[in-house]
């Protein structure tokens, strides 16, 4: 199943032969011996080809290049036979490589054969060239070791392993200071504080490892830490770049809420399945506190790429965007390159054209919207009361009807003329878009304004206003604006959108069609009332002029009538329709259909009234005609007994003002204040067409919604919804093979600074083979069925294991010649920090570290090197007012310079291993940056508070506690005291003066030690 | 041969400056056969023999009018006035379609140099250099808007993330210079839409991003000194330096740290060398006045001592410099769609000597001929007005030129319509600028390759060819 230790060797080999090997070929010799031409009818760029006979004997003998005629040409070793032809002999090294790699056995990557026509994509034998990728993870046993005394944890034997496998040992386990440096670190991002050290080094240290590892996994500093790893996946910004670098409003709530998550270690897969679908997760995780939903903040990841204002070509930027979001969610949750499919079938991978469309579509199907996200579930809870109570008064309502027509004389005469606007049909060249007034009809919507659903036929509208008397009955279906919700309120200081989409303002609710395409482009909407209506054309939301400002409309009509809104100009484009309130305007929507309707003469059947009030308690539908001539009886009764009321009218009476009386009750319980976050909505099911190479222009067959088929995994596609939620399913399933491999993973590469499948965002063919298969799947199987999909337990299972324990120095020179790399672990690797914890360890010492958790952002502080259009009006501060650096906003085009110079990633996908470089600018930003300079005033300040002026020993002591937990060998106190003294002459002060301490602090912020980790 | 083999490593870890970083160049650059010879990575071995050392990209942000510059059409002056749905016939979309008339440039045109190409009055120094000139007048944009079309013009790519071409320049060829950047974008006041990630590594590691350098002001960051005096500077910088050499007892010889402490001493050679890089005391009077360094016109003198740097740099071996435009009328750079004749006017004025005075000095210095000039920007405009007397953005044809580092001088290339409208002969894209640039460095565009979330990427994506036409 895995790659065996001689496998290993082997891709050591290919690895050679990929660099060496196969460029010299391709450069030379494909030209004349390739795909266009066969000279002699020799071919090269493929082993297959290698291995037959050429004119002059076998092209290729492994391992013997003196037999190999590609060598004897291209070594010109034969008068005869000089290649290239008629050219200047190969440089030695490359014709040296070619020796080398024949020597070696001459391997060559297991690949299709290529030809003229790219190669056809056959699945199975995709699925065969990983098929370990594809097979859920098992149980591995523990393998044999010798030296079992070192091997603690489950973990340490799979290393030892190998280690012993290639006859290597161990290095010893890091001093104790170097460990708990080390455990810091890697859990919360932060250095121990002197006393910390101090403490652990003065206990029996060996006996509290697991309680210190405990204590850093409960300090809130460990979400801080690792909702920073996951950032870096979602590519999270908080403005969408571009010419004006727009604000990604209250992007900020994603993540505090990934902090709040790791911090309350929710476990993976329902921290996966909040991301692909916490808006429809039917219940909810609810902040403990203030009860806001939590799950739904998940769902804005899909929304912090880079937006176009103004695209001329509206829907090749859909599709780019589309393409971000599935290059973001392939990556993330299953390690796969889906996005390399989407002009082709993958070019390695079991991946077809088809799979990359059937995962666009349900980015189609999912919509923007700002959610109220602190009072949507309290909200819920109280529209769900209000709806059984208003059922409970329509039933009493019709109840008494009923019986009081059942007294009356039989013979109630049929109205004959209803309103004629309710009976329509579409002209020839019209569609349909949305009719309320069909049974059944699927609803899309936002928030609570409009309700849950439309109001079907027939149905009783209670007035909430006015007479307490009357009451009548809808004669279409339609969705209609319920003045129950109208004190919602935005709470102060929530950011609103950039440009005109004001998706804050729809935030209190919205009734929304289902997407179609745009044929006729004149829409007719039948309503009533005013509405600000968003046209979600090509899903562009970036609404900031020039183009595309007819996209937000403010549509008006005192009456039902047919009101036009024209999208003419975006003919065969995907649109849905988002009709959101203007301040507490009525608003009833009917029907819409894109294009123009025909009024058909009215009706009209004759109906028994007792019948359809029977189909109408019993549930049925009704008719038009049956609903209108109900309402006439309504209307002619009501308006008889208005001035004597009768029994029925009492009755009535009884019943709406009990009803006022508990609907007034229920709306003192609204929640009126929110905030607003990113999240998505639920639209129709929408299925994308297969894009002959990626153009729109060119659409194929339907790809129906799901995983790549290599996962073997059907899903539902339902019309009515994206289907995320069992997509969601899928993945998290025990049976995933994927899932919990990429998370324990990222997990491993995060603590020891390489994954055991190095490549942490792709698992396939190009990506690199796991060091440790059984191992990975150990971990995976244990993260699922040990650790329940906790990620604070794997942490801790591996932050405690002996390997995690070892030195940085290798146990002697031979391990470093047989493992140079460091693939089988034979030590642990000194790595550099990465550039927040280099910024908030400076923080840390300095004592300037605001350890506040959570907030609104800080503005980044601008310099002359962080310019360009669309900067933020006010600079923040210096120090970020402390904070830890993951609270510093992120401006797309606004990224700090220490940030970029110590490789935070650029926010354009996802980057699960960041780059680590090692760059004059760096040493520079230590050395110069003005933030490094004050802090190491600081700093200074500090100590002499803390310390006599006499006591520069202790400083320095103290110092190398701070900055390295450890103490300071003799030589370096030595060194330091005589700097010291040489500081104090310089600026002729006494040597506890500030100047002296703040030049000795910014010297200690620059030694390598403050950014390496041993 | 051994491919791992720690003393070689180490010996040539100890030979370059650039670090480990510069181990991964080396390693990747070695499968894409370029750095055949790992044992000075900062010199990375070309594909083939370069024509250029290094390349100066004068970026006209916002958008040159070709009709307006190089692209001479007399059936404008013919059709002035009149409707181009019926002059010129369908329409392409525009930025903000509000389509006005066909209008004639208010500039003149006439025959220039002995090569009698034909350019406007817009820029009468740089007219004087048009027989070193190689006029394209056949490039294409896939974008109409400003920040999609200067990424891909950047970086081959119209949206973020991608790697800019200094970048993958650097990252292909290493850098010449032992106290410089190799990629150094001089900031005339005008930062392009998309901002400072057109000059961006993208997924390249952060040793190749552009570093913004400025004329004035603290000119690279944080490379002016805390600390005003050298003897505390040398203070510090010894008691760094052995702590850190006490600390490498520790933790063993690491690569990283060695080199990290190697860049530690390149860093402080930077701040003696990016002033001295800035400082025009050395240069004559009659150089600073060719450049216009005296002149009356504010954004003339910025942008002439962008240029004069620019220069300074590629004597000292940096790879790559962009020049930004200085801001004349605010943020409106070139991008004239209220008044094509101001607004070209004045952004003329701003560049029109600077850039001929680096030409001549370029060129009187023996430099010109491996050094690649390039002018262009990131689409060209319509030639029907918008509204009454601007143009609005045309990505479907405009004019660039090249000069210098293996182009034929001299010459024009392609040709768009009777209108200037679209590109019709030798019609160009992006893509075969970028091909032919690496093409001139002695990059072969196809090979130059990196590995990211599972795809050998360049710059050229799967696209590009190098203009062979036009090259010596």
């Amino acid at each position: 199943m895995f790659v065996s230790a001689v496998q290993a060797d082997e891709e050591t080999n290919l690895e050679y032969f990929e660099k060496y090997v196969r460029p010299v070929l391709s450069e030379n010799c494909f030209r004349c011996h390739g795909s266009q031409k066969q000279e002699s009818g020799i071919r090269l760029d493929h082993i297959d080809f290698l291995r037959r006979e050429g004119n002059f004997g076998p092209i290729l003998v492994p391992g013997k290049p003196l037999e190999s005629n590609l060598y004897i040409a291209v070594a010109h070793k034969s008068q005869d036979l000089k290649m290239p032809y008629e050219k200047e002999k190969l440089p030695q090294h490359e014709i040296d490589a070619l020796h080398q790699w024949i020597s070696d056995g001459a391997n060559w990557p297991d690949e299709p054969l290529p030809s003229g026509d790219s190669a056809q994509f056959d699945l199975k034998d995709r699925i065969n060239r990983l098929p370990w990728i594809w097979r859920k993870p098992t149980m591995h046993s523990l393998p044999q070791v010798t030296g079992s005394e070192w091997a603690t944890s489950t973990v340490d034997y799979f290393i030892l392993n190998k280690l012993e496998n290639a006859g290597l040992q161990p290095a010893k386990a890091a001093a104790p200071e170097v460990w708990l440096r080390r455990v810091y670190f890697a859990i919360t991002g932060l250095p121990p504080t002197p006393e910390q050290v101090q403490d652990f080094l003065d206990s029996d240290y060996s006996s509290r490892k697991a309680s210190v590892v405990d204590a850093l996994l409960d300090s809130p500093h460990f979400g801080e830490r690792w909702a920073r790893h996951w950032m870096d996946l979602v590519r999270y910004a908080e403005s969408r770049g571009h010419e004006s670098d727009f604000l990604i409003a209250n992007a900020w709530h994603y993540r505090d809420y990934l902090i709040r998550a790791f911090n309350e270690d929710v476990p993976y897969d329902a921290f996966l399945t909040e991301h692909l679908a916490g808006d429809l997760i039917a219940d909810p995780r609810r902040h403990p506190q203030t009860g806001a939903n939590e799950s739904i903040l998940a769902t804005g990841w899909p929304f912090f790429g880079e937006e176009v204002h103004s695209p001329v070509d509206i829907r090749q930027d859909e599709k780019d965007r589309t393409d971000n979001k599935i290059d973001v969610l392939s990556k993330t949750f299953f390690g796969l390159t889906v996005a390399c499919a989407r002009c082709h079938d993958h070019k390695f991978d079991a991946i077809s054209q088809k799979d990359y469309y059937s995962l666009t579509g349900y980015i189609l199907s999912s919509r923007f919207r700002q959610v109220r996200f602190e009072s949507i579930q309290h909200n819920l809870n109280i529209s769900t009361k209000l709806e059984s109570l208003r059922k409970e008064t329509r039933d009493q309502l019709m109840a008494n009807l009923e019986s009081f027509i059942q007294r009356l004389d039989k013979t109630i005469p049929n109205p004959e003329n209803g309103n004629p606007l309710d009976i329509w049909e579409p002209q020839v060249g019209s569609k349909i878009v949305l009719n309320f007034d069909k049974p059944d009809t699927d609803w899309f919507g936002t928030g609570l304004l409009f309700g849950r659903k439309s109001i079907p036929k027939g149905q009783i509208l209670l007035s909430e206003a006015g007479d307490l008397q009357f009451f009548q009955l809808a004669e279409a279906g339609h969705a209609s604006r319920d003045p129950f919700w109208n004190d919602l309120k935005i709470r102060s200081g929530n950011e609103q959108d950039s440009g005109n989409l004001d998706a804050v303002g729809r935030s209190a609710g919205s009734v929304q069609s289902p997407t179609f395409q745009v044929t006729h482009g004149k829409i007719h909407i039948l309503m009533q009332g005013e509405t600000k209506v968003y046209a979600g054309v090509d899903a562009h939301l970036m609404l900031a002029g020039p183009l595309h400002g007819k996209l937000i409309k403010v549509l008006k009509s005192n009456e039902k009538k047919w009101v036009v809104y024209d999208l003419s100009e975006y003919k065969g484009h995907r649109v849905h329709l988002e009709f959101g309130p203007v301040a507490d305007k009525d608003l009833n929507v009917w029907a819409i259909v894109d294009g123009p309707v025909l009024h058909t003469s009215s009706i009209s059947s004759s109906s028994d009234v007792l019948e359809t009030i029977g189909a109408l308690r019993s549930g049925k539908s009704i008719s038009t005609a049956q609903a209108q001539s109900l309402n006439r009886v309504i209307s002619d009764l009501s308006e008889k007994y208005q001035n004597t009321p009768n029994d029925w009218m009492k009755r009535n009476q009884e019943i709406l003002t009990s009803y006022r009386q508990s609907r007034n009750q229920l709306q003192d319980q609204i929640q009126k204040e929110s905030r607003t976050a990113i999240s998505l909505s639920d639209g129709n099911g929408v299925n994308e067409h297969v894009l002959s190479r990626g153009k729109y222009q060119r659409p194929k067959g339907i790809a129906r919604r799901g995983l790549p088929s290599a996962f073997g995994t059907q899903l539902p596609t339902p019309n009515n919804g994206s289907g995320r939620l069992e997509l969601a399913e899928a993945l998290t399933s025990d049976d995933n093979p994927l899932v919990s491999r990429v998370m324990v993973n990222r997990i491993w590469h995060h603590l020891f600074g390489r994954g055991i499948v190095a490549s942490v965002d792709n698992f396939g063919w190009l990506g690199e083979r796991p060091t440790h298969p059984e191992l990975l799947d150990h971990l995976a199987w244990t993260f699922i069925n040990e650790d329940q999909w906790s990620i604070k337990s794997m942490i801790r299972r591996l932050v405690l294991s002996n390997t995690f324990a070892m030195s940085s120095q290798p146990m002697d020179a031979q391990a470093e010649s047989i493992d140079p790399k460091n693939i089988l672990l034979h030590r642990m690797p000194v790595r550099r920090l990465e550039a927040e914890v280099i910024r908030d360890s400076v923080l840390a010492v300095s004592g300037r570290l605001n350890t506040q958790v959570y907030g609104q952002p800080v503005p980044v502080h601008l310099t002359e090197f962080v310019i360009g259009r669309g900067r933020p009006g006010k600079s923040g501060p210096l120090d970020g007012d402390g904070r830890r650096s993951i609270y510093t906003s992120i401006r797309r085009n606004f990224l700090p310079t220490m940030m970029l110079a110590f490789d935070a990633p650029i926010p354009f996908s996802t980057v699960g291993k960041r780059n680590v470089t090692n760059v004059p600018a760096q040493s520079l930003a230590m050395m110069n940056d003005k933030f490094v300079y004050q802090q190491a005033g600081i700093w200074a300040q500090y100590l002499s508070d803390k310390f006599q002026p006499q006591q520069s020993r202790e400083k320095i002591d103290f110092i190398y506690l701070q900055a390295f937990a450890r103490k300071p060998g003799p030589q370096e106190l030595n060194l330091a005291l005589s700097a010291v003294d040489k500081l104090s002459k310089f600026h002729k002060v006494s040597p506890s003066d500030l100047k002296v301490w703040r030049d000795m602090c910014h010297t200690f912020f620059r030694l390598n030690e403050f950014i390496y980790l041993r | 041969m051994s491919f791992y083999n720690p003393t070689s490593r180490r010996a040539y870890l100890g030979k370059t400056s650039m670090g480990f970083g510069s181990l991964a160049l080396a390693s990747l650059l070695a499968r894409n056969s370029i750095a055949s010879n790992p044992s000075d990575a900062t010199r990375q071995k070309p594909h083939h023999r370069p024509k250029a050392k290094s390349v100066i990209f004068l970026f006209m942000e916002g958008g040159v009018s070709q009709v307006d510059s190089y692209d001479y059409k007399p059936a404008l002056e013919k059709y002035n006035g009149q409707d181009p749905k019926r002059a010129i016939g369908k329409l392409e979309r525009t930025q903000f379609e509000n389509i006005g008339k066909v209008m004639k440039s208010p500039f003149t045109f006439k025959r220039w140099g002995q090569s009698g190409i034909w350019a406007s009055d817009l820029f009468p120094h740089i007219n004087e250099q048009m027989d070193d000139l190689c006029v394209i007048k056949s490039m294409t944009s896939k974008f109409p808007e400003h920040t999609s079309a200067n990424y891909l013009l950047h970086s081959g790519h119209g949206l973020q993330g991608r790697p800019s071409m200094g970048a993958w320049t650097t990252y292909g060829l290493g850098n010449d210079s032992d106290d410089l950047p190799g990629y150094v974008v001089l900031n005339g006041g005008q930062i392009p839409s998309g901002g400072l990630d057109n000059f961006s590594s993208g997924f390249l590691p952060a040793s190749y991003q552009g570093s913004l350098l400025h004329a004035n002001g603290t000119p690279l960051a944080n490379v002016i000194p805390n600390e005003n005096h050298r003897e505390l500077r040398s203070l510090k910088q010894s008691l760094a330096a052995g702590l850190n050499a006490k600390a490498l007892e520790l933790s063993g010889r690491v690569d990283a740290i060695e080199s990290a402490i190697r860049n530690a001493e390149l860093a402080a050679r930077m701040q003696l060398a990016v002033p001295e890089l800035v400082d025009l005391a050395s240069e004559s009077e009659s150089t600073l006045n060719l450049y216009g360094m005296n002149s009356g016109n504010k954004n003339t003198r910025t942008y002439a001592k962008a240029c004069v740097i620019a220069r300074r740099l590629v004597e000292r071996g940096v790879r790559f410099i962009e020049v930004l435009i200085p801001m004349v009328n605010g943020y409106q750079r070139w991008d004239a769609h209220g008044n094509i004749k101001t607004n070209h006017g004045d952004n003329a004025v701003a560049v029109d000597q600077p850039i001929a005075a680096l030409l001549q000095d370029l060129k009187q210095r023996g430099m010109l001929e491996d050094t690649l000039v390039v002018w262009s920007g990131e689409f060209g405009r319509t030639p029907f007005a918008q509204g009454g007397a601007g143009r609005d953005h045309n990505e479907h044809g405009f004019s660039l030129w090249m000069s210098g580092g293996g182009v034929k001088p001299g010459i024009t290339h392609g040709a768009t319509d009777q209108w200037g409208y679209k590109a019709v002969e030798n019609k160009l894209e992006i893509h075969d600028l970028h091909a032919t640039i690496l093409h001139q460095m002695g990059v072969d565009h196809t090979a130059l390759t990196y590995r990211f979330g599972g795809r050998d990427i360049r710059l050229t994506d799967v696209y590009g060819n190098v203009i062979h036409d036009i090259l010596t």
